[in-house]
């Protein structure tokens, strides 16, 4: 059950207990009343049970919506990333190529050196030859045709040596050549494999659309038939109302009969002996209008829900006697404490109740437990009415939010 | 009359036609002697060819930079043995190489010039030795920036003893033409001792006694040759020192015209005229008595 | 004055003559003459210092030709006239290199004397304008007489004349005659070597005196013409 449901639910247990608390023996009129009452709320709790269930279907629904609206953002959060990641390949791709061609190109004009490098060696040696067979014999600058010979070698050398260079710089761009040719043969099978594994999201992916256009469809039926329950509880709230007032107005009439003064209700600041906080923990839910941003409808809180470590003793917050002690349908077990003068603290989701229907309560005294959870931590619903009025529970009583 | 007769250029009183052919024959000899020997004294023989043909070549680093292959170059060029240091940078002595080998490509495949600069260094003609070159190769080898110093250990002293084998043939036939010359000055005097026998025997007969005669003819050639050979000596020279200062390929092979008045070529060309003189005379008195065979 | 003591000649592996004395005064003409081999020349060359004999010395004015100073010896033949056999030993080609060589040997006859003299000479003995005349187209007289010439041009104080006269031919005799004795008129002296004197000379000379196989005739000067004899 959503907390949105939840509190819809809260008011209308609290009209309901309000009334039941407030008028527990009219008169015949009241008998009708109670029983148009008890049709109503009959009808309410059937109503409320519908709601209740398309709620959780809707929930459901908004659930999986969420979650497959999840898939489909983490599908394509994917296939972003796969269409990334196949670009930086295909990128990788067109780099290698490039780079392939540069090599081979490389390797073409490295050969093409060597070949050059080759002949101009062999033409220079011959050149050396044919000098020094023309000057066999005595030359006439012996010391100009030593040094010319030196230079010779020094000439043949460097050739020598720019022919192997260029032979390792060529083998070394062979080596090049042929780690970018592996390179582009795995990047290639590498894209193909993406290439199908995004083939492989793109099919989930529509598929996750198929399913998510189907939960919405489903989403909205639910949110339809959940408006339609709404809005006959709002029409049920009215009736309820009404026959509140028509109550109020009996009592009004009974005591003008009695000859007694109409009594103002009293307020929680004047109880005797003051209030203290029915446990210790966090206000999680706050009284009054608030806005329920997943199913973006405002609603109006009667009481505040109190988180505190499950199992916990949830204790009385002020002077008062127990007017009620029952289950109650959405909020688990549920105490009401009247405090007189038309103040009327209520207690839901409680596990088990330590007092009886009519015992006395002091302030702090404990009058149930909290049930225990997994997670450590429960929720108590308090409420607290002054003259059929819900007030802000915060604004009496010290409590952390 | 009892004076004792004159016999002071005695064939020049009784013969002078044979006298002025002989002595214009001898002069324009001693021109061609005096220009040879001066030449061989200024070019040492061949030692000036030989030191314009030999040179010690230091090959530089690659990466001596030109200023320093200058420097070094006037250092070298204050070693005692040097005549002339000149250094060359990597392009000269890239076009030196093309030119030697004209059949290869200038535009390499490289296209670097992979040869060094250098320091061709010339030693002087008079200190062209084994041992002066090895002095030479030593210094330069001690020097960081030299890779290697080329001064043709192998064929030096092949090419030494060429160059004193042609020195002394070139003196040798020098001296072959100084002895052709004592040779026919000796026929010479032989032939005008017999033309002149005649005049001779009369002044023999007269009491002029043969060897007073025959001192006063050598006398007189050994003045006469001195004369003529310092004229001629000089008259050669003379005309090298022109055909120096003209032709300058003439200057490389044999020297510089001013070497022409140093004071040992002078001396050289005086002591020359004195052994010509003695060999005039020498071949005067072997003439006369070539000439004079069985005669008192 | 020249002398001669117990002179001695071997010559072919013989004795010549040996033990001859002469005495050749100055101032005069002497005649010397003998057979043929008998030793003219030789006694001529002996007199003149130029051969020394194989015996006995010669003295001219006192002083040994062959024992005494050589330069002696050498100044008396340099000083001495020669006019020998063959007339012209190793002949120059000309007359002119004749006197030329002539004046070699006198050390004072310059050149312009020379040239001054030698046809006033050559003119004496009957060769006029023979200075350029050549030796070898000369005929044997000629040839004596310009030899003769050619030796007055040092003005000798003695002359030798070996076969002049003989040589110089009959027609020149009587120039010789009048030539020599000028000479002796002069102061010089004249010996003469011949095969025979002519008869006009030997009437003039007188007796000869016999020295071993020479006969010696002293001609006698202008004063004493028609007397001869050895002095």
């Amino acid at each position: 059950m959503t907390r949105g449901t939840r509190r819809i639910l809260s008011a209308l247990l609290a009209a309901s207990v309000s009334l039941c608390v407030l008028f527990p023996a009219s008169a015949p009129a009241a008998r009708d009343i109670a029983a148009e009452l008890r049709k109503e709320r009959g009808r309410l709790l059937e109503m409320k049970a519908r709601e209740e269930k398309t709620a959780q279907e809707l929930t459901e629904a908004i659930r999986k919506e969420k979650q497959s609206k999840g898939r489909v953002g983490e599908l394509q959060e994917r296939l972003k990333r796969q269409k990334n990641l196949l670009s930086r390949i295909d990128r990788k791709v067109s780099a290698l190529n490039d780079r392939l061609e540069r090599a081979e190109k490389d390797v073409r004009e490295l050969e093409a050196a060597h070949g050059q490098a080759r002949t101009d060696l062999q033409r220079a040696e011959v050149v050396a030859f044919t000098v020094q067979k023309a000057e066999a014999g005595i030359p006439l600058h012996p010391s100009a045709r030593e040094r010319e010979r030196h230079f010779m070698r020094l000439y043949l050398e460097a050739d020598a040596e720019g022919i192997a260079r260029i032979t390792r710089a060529r083998e070394r761009k062979v080596e090049e050549l042929s780690g970018l040719e592996r390179q582009v043969a795995v990047t290639e099978r590498k894209m193909a494999r993406e290439k199908k594994v995004g083939d492989t999201l793109l099919s989930r992916q529509e598929e996750e659309r198929r399913r998510l256009s189907g939960i919405e469809r489903e989403k909205k039926r639910k949110e339809k038939e959940l408006k339609s329950l709404r809005a006959k509880i709002a029409r049920m709230e009215s009736v309820i109302s009404r026959v509140e007032r028509q109550v109020k107005e009996r009592e009004r009439r009974a005591r003008k009969a009695a000859g007694g003064k109409a009594t103002a209700p009293r307020q929680f600041a004047s109880l005797s002996g003051g209030l203290s906080a029915p446990l210790s923990g966090k206000v999680v839910s706050r009284f009054g209008r608030q806005h329920d941003t997943t199913f973006d409808v405002t609603i109006e809180n009667r009481g505040v829900e109190i988180e505190a470590a499950s199992g916990a003793s949830v204790k009385s917050v002020g002077q008062g006697e127990v007017a009620f002690a029952g289950a109650v349908s959405g909020f688990g077990n549920v105490l009401i404490v009247q405090h007189g003068g038309g103040l009327f603290s209520v207690y839901g989701r409680l596990e088990t109740f330590l007092v009886k229907q009519g015992e006395a309560v002091n302030k702090g005294s404990v009058v149930g437990r909290l049930p225990g959870s997994q997670s450590g931590k429960s929720v108590l619903y308090l409420e607290l009415r002054a003259g059929g009025t819900a007030i802000d529970p915060t604004s009496v009583i010290p409590l952390d939010r | 009359m009892n004076e004792k007769p004159s016999l002071w250029w005695i064939d020049w009183r009784i013969s002078r036609g044979p006298i002025v052919r002989e002595s214009i024959g001898r002069f324009l000899f001693f021109c061609l002697l005096g220009f040879a020997l001066l030449s061989l004294l200024l070019s040492g023989g061949v030692s000036r060819i030989l030191a314009g043909r030999y040179a010690v070549t230091a090959v530089l680093r690659a990466e001596v930079p030109s200023g320093e292959g200058e420097g070094l170059a006037r250092k070298a060029a204050a070693l005692p043995p040097v005549r002339s240091a000149t250094y060359q940078d990597p392009e000269a002595a890239w076009k030196e190489f093309l030119r030697a080998y004209p059949g290869l490509d200038p535009l390499r495949g490289t296209g670097e010039n992979p040869l060094p600069g250098y320091i061709e260094i010339r030693i002087r003609p008079d200190r062209l030795t084994v041992k002066d070159v090895e002095l030479v190769a030593t210094a330069l080898r001690a020097v960081p920036q030299v890779e290697r110093v080329l001064a043709g250990e192998d064929w030096l002293p092949r090419l030494l003893l060429a160059g004193r084998l042609a020195s002394w043939a070139c003196w040798g036939v020098f001296g072959a033409f100084l002895a052709g010359f004592f040779l026919v000055g000796r026929l010479q005097e032989r032939a005008r001792a017999v033309a002149l026998a005649g005049d001779f025997a009369f002044l023999a007969e007269r009491g002029v006694s043969a060897g007073r005669l025959a001192f006063h003819r050598a006398s007189g050639a050994a003045l006469s040759g001195f004369l003529l050979a310092a004229v001629g000596t000089a008259a050669g020279g003379g005309v090298l020192f022109f055909s120096l200062r003209k032709y300058p390929i003439l200057e490389r092979v044999i020297g510089s015209p001013t070497d022409l008045l140093l004071p040992q070529t002078i001396a050289s060309a005086v002591l020359f005229s004195v052994g010509a003189a003695l060999l005039s005379g020498a071949a005067s008195l072997l003439g006369w008595r070539a000439a004079r065979p069985g005669r008192k | 004055m020249i002398e001669g003591f117990r002179l001695g000649v071997y010559s072919r592996g013989a004795t010549l003559w040996d033990g001859l004395d002469f005495a050749f005064g100055d101032a005069a003409v002497w005649f010397v003459t003998g057979p043929p081999a008998s030793g003219k020349t030789l006694l001529l060359s002996i007199l003149r210092g130029e051969r020394r004999p194989d015996a006995g010395d010669v003295l001219v004015s006192g002083e040994s030709l062959y024992r005494g100073n050589a330069a002696l010896a050498r100044a008396w033949r340099a000083s001495c006239g020669h006019v020998p056999e063959q007339a012209i030993t190793g002949a120059p080609p000309t007359v002119g290199d004749l006197f030329r060589r002539s004046a070699l040997v006198g050390g004072a006859v310059r050149e312009t004397e020379r040239k001054e003299r030698t046809d006033g000479l050559l003119e004496m003995v009957g060769l006029r304008g023979a200075s350029t005349w050549r030796i070898s187209e000369m005929s044997i007289s000629e040839r004596v007489r310009a030899c003769l010439a050619a030796e007055l041009l040092r003005g000798p104080k003695i002359l030798f004349c070996d076969g002049v006269v003989a040589g110089a031919g009959v027609p020149s005799w009587e120039m010789l005659w009048g030539l020599f004795r000028a000479l002796a008129r002069e102061g010089n002296t004249v010996i003469l070597a011949e095969r025979r004197i002519p008869e006009r000379w030997a009437l003039a000379a007188g007796d000869p005196e016999p020295v071993g196989p020479f006969r010696v005739y002293r001609l006698p000067g202008p004063a004493a013409e028609g007397k001869g004899g050895p002095g």
